[in-house]
């Protein structure tokens, strides 16, 4: 129904008014069929169509005029039963809709849409359920949409530039005198809050893991196209592997160091956020072994990087690990034997961790000749150029 | 119920039998003047479509669809001359992606590669991953941030994909895997990933000062594409 528009139905939903009336008006009926009464729902929307092909159903439908007439029009001669019609007619509202009917058009395209599919009474009902479903379904997406912007991931993102790149030598070059582990802290009401990584580089975010996994994966893709043969060629499906397995080295790596945690009495000590966001920097460590090696092949420079790497992942993750230890202490007494061995277990697991992460398949002879070739081809027309 | 259905498309058969499921439902006689109302249809006005409007009045497809093929092509033309700056690329549409998408396909498709689900699927993935990393950077509190809502985020992505268009384009001329087709990868994964992260920087000033940590995530993005293009 159009808006400003009038209630075409009068209060009279089971046409009685009809039996109040003489029936008349076949000539009307015949030539313009706007059906009105809400009974003949049906009739009205078999209208329109049947007013092209010149016929038209009985429409506006009421019970007793309808099972008045339905004996004539048995042999489905409506148009030329005329007495049926008129019985069925409902000239109390039928008039007045016909100059009506002319407005009805402009909308009727959008109102014929949505009667087709879900009309009539029970159709309202599904559309009034259905858009409740809909609020109920959009609120609870609201409150679950905070995810971005007030909670713990958004403090993880909230980086800049220089951030990471501070951050990135950091974990490169952590033997310079410059770095100390500590966090930032400022005082808020009922505890410490400490600084986002915008402010504090030695807060842990979770931009760089998530990036160094991407890296990750795609390297590990080009590592796959760079070499043909049995071993390698790259299918989409490489990407899938990769993820899901990069994904899954990420989970267990956070869960050895809640697993630390633990075992020292420790455990509600670091948001589980910011364990994962530990963890993720090996896969920097693992791109850099990954890159080493798709350019020169598992060979002495890729041992060394990989090593280098290794022990740079296990410095940073100790250092941080013992802050956060030496923090807890000044509450609970932590065994300081045991704690070390359990640090010192975590060192020495980056090593194979890496070397796990940045595994390839070993690369047929004559395919690694051609890599080189290939990669010496191009350092000359760089060279040239 | 089902009948009403069926004598609304046929009405001139088994009317006797209809008309008395036509008051089966008496409840909310109001609501069926809503129906029954939008059903007075300009049955005149000729041509085919009985029910919906007459064929003539309707709009062209293309325009009922949303695609504005003047306006896709003046963004791509901004795109391909670094005119990123202009007001074209302020409302983005869908239609340039998915245009492009299929081309990147067909470019594929005529090396034997049936990539088409992998590249709708890919550029899914990658969109709703960089939007959750950009509203994750930004926050969402901030008004401005509605600029970077998912579907901007899709379609903005979208369009910066038509270096890697050009490039997969390319690498059919180019023998596969070898030095030149890559070098073109990664030239024209750096123009998208350029192209994507000013766009991105342009849109949402939350975001200024940071084109570098939105460009990283973008190269990534692009070279997930040419590696598609490339094996």
């Amino acid at each position: 129904m159009q808006p400003g528009q009038q209630p075409y139905y009068n209060q009279d939903p089971w046409g009685a008014q009809q039996y109040a009336q003489a029936p008349q008006q076949p000539a009307q009926a015949q030539g313009f069929f706007v059906p009105q009464q809400p009974a003949a729902y049906g009739a009205a929307a078999a209208a329109p169509p049947a007013q092209q092909h010149g016929g038209y159903a009985p429409g506006p439908a009421a019970p007793a005029a309808y099972g008045g007439s339905y004996p004539a029009s048995q042999g489905g001669g409506y148009p030329t039963s005329p007495s049926s019609y008129a019985a069925a007619g409902r000239p109390g509202t039928f008039v007045p809709q016909q100059p009506q009917a002319p407005q009805a058009q402009p909308g009727g395209g959008f109102g014929g849409m949505e009667s087709d599919f879900l009309s009539g009474v029970a159709g309202n009902v599904l559309r009034q359920q259905g858009q409740s479903y809909l609020q109920r379904g959009q609120a609870f997406m609201q409150s679950k949409m905070g995810f971005l912007s007030g909670s713990a991931l958004h403090y993880h993102f909230s980086i800049t530039p220089e951030y990471v790149r501070t951050k990135l030598l950091l974990l490169a070059a952590p033997f310079l005198k410059r770095w100390n582990y500590a966090r930032h802290a400022e005082q808020i009401s009922g505890g410490h809050k400490y600084l986002p990584p915008r402010q504090d580089v030695n807060a842990p975010d979770l931009y760089i893991p998530v990036m160094a996994l991407w890296t990750y994966c795609l390297l590990l893709g080009v590592a796959a196209l760079a070499r043909s043969g049995p071993n390698g060629g790259f299918k989409p499906e490489t990407i899938y592997n990769s993820v899901s397995s990069g994904s899954t080295a990420w989970l267990l790596h956070t869960l050895l160091l809640k697993v630390i945690l633990y075992l020292l009495g420790i455990p509600g000590a670091v948001p589980i956020l910011e364990l994962a966001a530990y963890s993720g920097y090996a896969f920097v460590a693992a791109c850099a072994s990954l890159a080493v090696q798709l350019v020169t092949g598992s060979g002495t420079a890729y041992h060394a990087v990989w090593a280098y790497g290794s022990l740079c992942c296990a410095v940073f993750l100790v250092r941080t690990m013992k802050r956060v230890i030496f923090q807890e202490a000044r509450t609970y007494s932590i065994d300081s034997t045991r704690h070390n061995y359990l640090l010192l277990g975590l060192a020495l697991f980056q090593f194979p961790l890496n070397a796990w992460l940045a595994r390839l398949p070993p690369v047929p002879a004559a395919a690694a000749a051609t890599v080189k070739a290939a990669v010496n081809q191009a350092t000359e027309q760089l060279g040239m150029l | 119920m089902t009948d009403w259905q069926v004598h609304q498309r046929h009405p001139t058969a088994q009317q006797p039998g209809g008309g008395v499921e036509w008051y089966a439902s008496s409840t909310g006689a109001a609501q069926y003047g809503a129906g029954s109302y939008g059903y007075e249809m300009p049955a005149s006005g000729g041509g085919g479509g009985a029910a919906y409007g007459s064929f003539e009045d309707e709009a062209p497809l293309l325009e009922e669809l949303g695609i504005d093929i003047p306006a896709i092509l003046s963004r791509t033309r901004s795109i391909l001359t670094f005119r990123l700056a202009g007001h074209d690329m302020a409302n983005l549409d869908m239609g340039g992606p998915l245009i492009f998408m299929a081309m990147l396909g067909f470019a594929h498709l005529l090396v034997g590669k049936m990539h088409f689900g992998y590249i709708l699927g890919w550029m899914v993935v990658g969109s709703g991953l960089l939007w959750f990393v950009l509203n994750s950077i930004t926050g969402t509190e901030d008004p401005d941030a509605k600029q970077l809502d998912l579907y901007s985020c899709t379609c903005l992505l979208g369009y910066a994909l038509l270096p890697l268009v050009g490039h997969a384009l390319l690498a059919l001329l180019l023998p596969r895997r070898s030095v030149p087709s890559m070098a073109a990868a990664a030239l024209a994964v750096v123009w998208a990933g350029q192209t994507a992260s000013r766009l991105f920087c342009r849109r949402s000033p939350l975001l200024d000062g940071q084109q570098s940590c939105v460009l990283y995530p973008c190269l990534l993005m692009y070279s997930s594409f040419a590696l598609l293009s490339l094996y």
